[in-house]
């Protein structure tokens, strides 16, 4: 008799084990999905150069005669590999969109424009995650 | 006479109030100036006037332009020259005569004022004695006297028989609107019959008038009485008024009788239908005259939109309309005064074609619409809607080498607008009016108003025109 009620005891234990780490496995699921979790953007900045792999001379207006800027991304706490866009306007008029990938656990990446005479007025860069969602936008001029 | 009875019946009733006005007007102007200097320097003006329509239209190009230039310096000077004339026409009649009644001839002398002087002489006790000629040349009656060349003045006659002025012993002599000759001395009548009282003034008067057509006012010294000798006769005048009857009366410009009443009714008809003829020739050369075209490009206004509804766009801004009507009304026409306006209360959200019709078009009387074009206009209207958008600075300029601008954070950072739903679904962001990084020190706030793009777009109730900006520089790394 106790030895039934054991062996009911323990095949009760098993299922219930069982049901944890599906559930368990269910949960963590989505977080495999390219673009479901939103990523950890730690660092974005318009600037003049990249020296090192660090953004130098992050401003919110350049001069046209500057000739290249950068927009210098920083993600922390990748899960998985990915990618992000880097969306260019200038008048609010889409300028480029540049694909750029993000590896886990951390990353940095970087895209740029060249800089022509008639590029001189507001430019903001949006920063969107793969499946398009604007993480953040930065705001800035090119001028004389 | 098919065409005058087809223009007749094109003839508003603004028309016949118009022609009647102007005609009533001229009849007036008639009436008051007549007999005077001034009507005929006017009717020389008038002359002067349709010679230069004559020259005009001959083409005589020096003539017309000098006779022009003659017309527009005369009317100057008519004002400046007979001021005096004008303002004894308009202050010796009260407002209704003005406007009413047909006045006698202007007088040959001024009786009111002549009267009311005489009164005030009496009044004063100060002997007078003036004399007013009548058809009859009274030279070899007087004798003496000094020559006096002064307008008729109500002080003036009060200073001439002043006791203390070596002139007042004597008769003056009236001339026209003149004082022509003072102290002069009178033949003395030799009638026996005269009462007692009557001194050397009252037999003075007298005997001018017993051998003239002449009338003499005599003003008494002792009884302060006022007295007209008119042949035989001298008669007490009791007051200002019924000096002026006789005196008119005297010069034949009281009311007339008979024939003359005849006479004067003739010429004042003739004058009121002259008057009638030339206006309506008049108004039928200007709003009748030889049709003329003439096209103006004009802006289109907008009524009763939905205040709901918004114009986005429209398929012109300005349409052109051609009149048509008189030369000399289509040479007077301006623009500004051609409107055409286009009712919206009944479009609707999207695409409207608003035909455009003569009864669009505002125009100043007498002027006909010939043709719009375009005839009919497209309007595209949306919703009005209310969005919430970002602002960013739109810098402009340079900071020195050496310097960046590290941050700048716009307060607010948003801002709503209202407007076309179909613009402001297009919109993504609001610009600030252009800022120059000269302007920027180390660190810093400024103020910078915000530029919105199209006009149509308005800032939503409450949101602020402009915004504040806190900068940051730095030096370049």
């Amino acid at each position: 008799m106790g030895r039934r009620v054991l062996g009911w005891l323990l095949l009760i234990l098993w299922a219930a084990g069982e049901f944890a780490i599906s559930a368990s496995a269910q949960t963590s699921r989505p977080a495999t999905t390219p673009g479901s979790t939103r990523l950890n953007l730690v660092q974005g900045v318009v600037c003049e150069e990249i020296r090192d792999g660090v953004p130098a001379n992050s401003a919110v207006a350049f001069s046209v005669s500057t000739a290249k800027i950068y927009c210098f991304t920083t993600f922390d706490a990748v899960a998985e590999d990915t990618f992000v866009f880097h969306q260019w306007f200038f008048r609010d008029r889409p300028s480029s969109r540049i694909r750029l990938s993000v590896k886990a656990p951390r990353w940095s990446t970087f895209s740029s424009i060249q800089l022509r005479e008639a590029d001189r007025g507001p430019w903001r860069v949006e920063i969107q995650d793969a499946s398009g969602r604007v993480l953040k936008t930065l705001r800035f001029s090119v001028t004389d | 006479m098919v065409e005058t009875i087809s223009l007749l019946g094109t003839l508003r009733w603004q028309d016949l109030v118009d022609i009647g006005l102007n005609s009533y007007i001229l009849f007036r102007f008639y009436v008051l100036f007549r007999g005077t200097y001034v009507f005929r320097v006017l009717i020389g003006l008038t002359m002067l006037w349709f010679f230069q329509q004559i020259a005009a239209y001959l083409g005589l190009i020096v003539t017309s332009w000098v006779i022009q230039g003659i017309v527009a310096v005369a009317a100057l000077i008519i004002v400046v020259v007979f001021r005096n004339e004008i303002r004894n026409v308009l202050q010796a009649r009260n407002l209704k005569s003005i406007f009413w009644g047909v006045p006698p001839k202007s007088r040959v002398a001024p009786v009111e004022i002549l009267a009311e002087s005489v009164f005030e002489l009496a009044r004063r006790r100060h002997g007078a004695l003036i004399v007013i000629p009548g058809e009859e040349d009274i030279r070899e009656l007087l004798q003496g006297g000094i020559a006096w060349s002064g307008e008729i003045s109500r002080e003036m006659i009060l200073s001439i028989f002043y006791p203390g002025n070596p002139v007042h012993d004597g008769a003056a002599l009236v001339e026209g609107e003149r004082v022509s000759r003072v102290s002069a001395i009178l033949p003395l009548s030799r009638r026996e019959d005269l009462p007692s009282h009557f001194g050397t003034r009252h037999r003075a008067a007298l005997g001018l008038t017993e051998a003239s057509d002449a009338v003499v006012i005599v003003v008494s010294e002792e009884r302060g009485e006022v007295s007209l000798a008119q042949g035989p006769r001298l008669q007490r005048i009791p007051d200002a008024e019924t000096l002026i009857a006789r005196l008119e009366d005297h010069f034949g410009v009281s009311e007339a009788h008979g024939p003359e009443a005849r006479r004067e009714r003739i010429e004042v008809t003739t004058a009121a239908l002259v008057s009638l003829l030339f206006i309506t020739g008049f108004w039928y050369s200007i709003s009748r005259g030889l049709e003329t075209l003439v096209s103006f490009d004009v802006p289109v206004e907008y009524q009763n939109r939905n205040p709901g509804l918004e114009i986005v766009q429209a398929s012109v801004n300005a349409v052109r309309v051609t009149l048509s009507g008189s030369g000399t009304l289509v040479k007077s026409t301006r623009p500004d005064q051609v409107r055409v306006r286009v009712d919206l209360s009944a479009s609707s959200a999207g695409e409207n074609t608003i035909p455009i019709t003569a009864g669009n078009v505002s125009l100043p009387p007498g002027l006909k619409v010939k043709d719009v074009s375009p005839q009919s206009i497209l309007v595209e209207m949306d919703l009005t809607v209310r969005k919430e958008f970002p602002v960013q600075v739109d810098w402009t300029g340079r900071l020195p080498e050496n310097m960046i601008l590290a941050e700048a954070a716009v307060d607010p950072p948003r801002v709503e607008l209202v407007g076309s739903r179909r613009i402001l679904e297009t919109m993504q962001t609001i610009y600030t009016e252009k800022v120059s990084l000269e302007r920027l020190r180390e660190a810093g706030a400024l103020e910078a108003p915000l530029s919105i793009q199209p006009a149509s777009l308005k800032l939503a109730p409450g949101a602020p025109e402009k915004v504040v900006i806190r900068y940051q520089t730095r030096r370049r790394e």
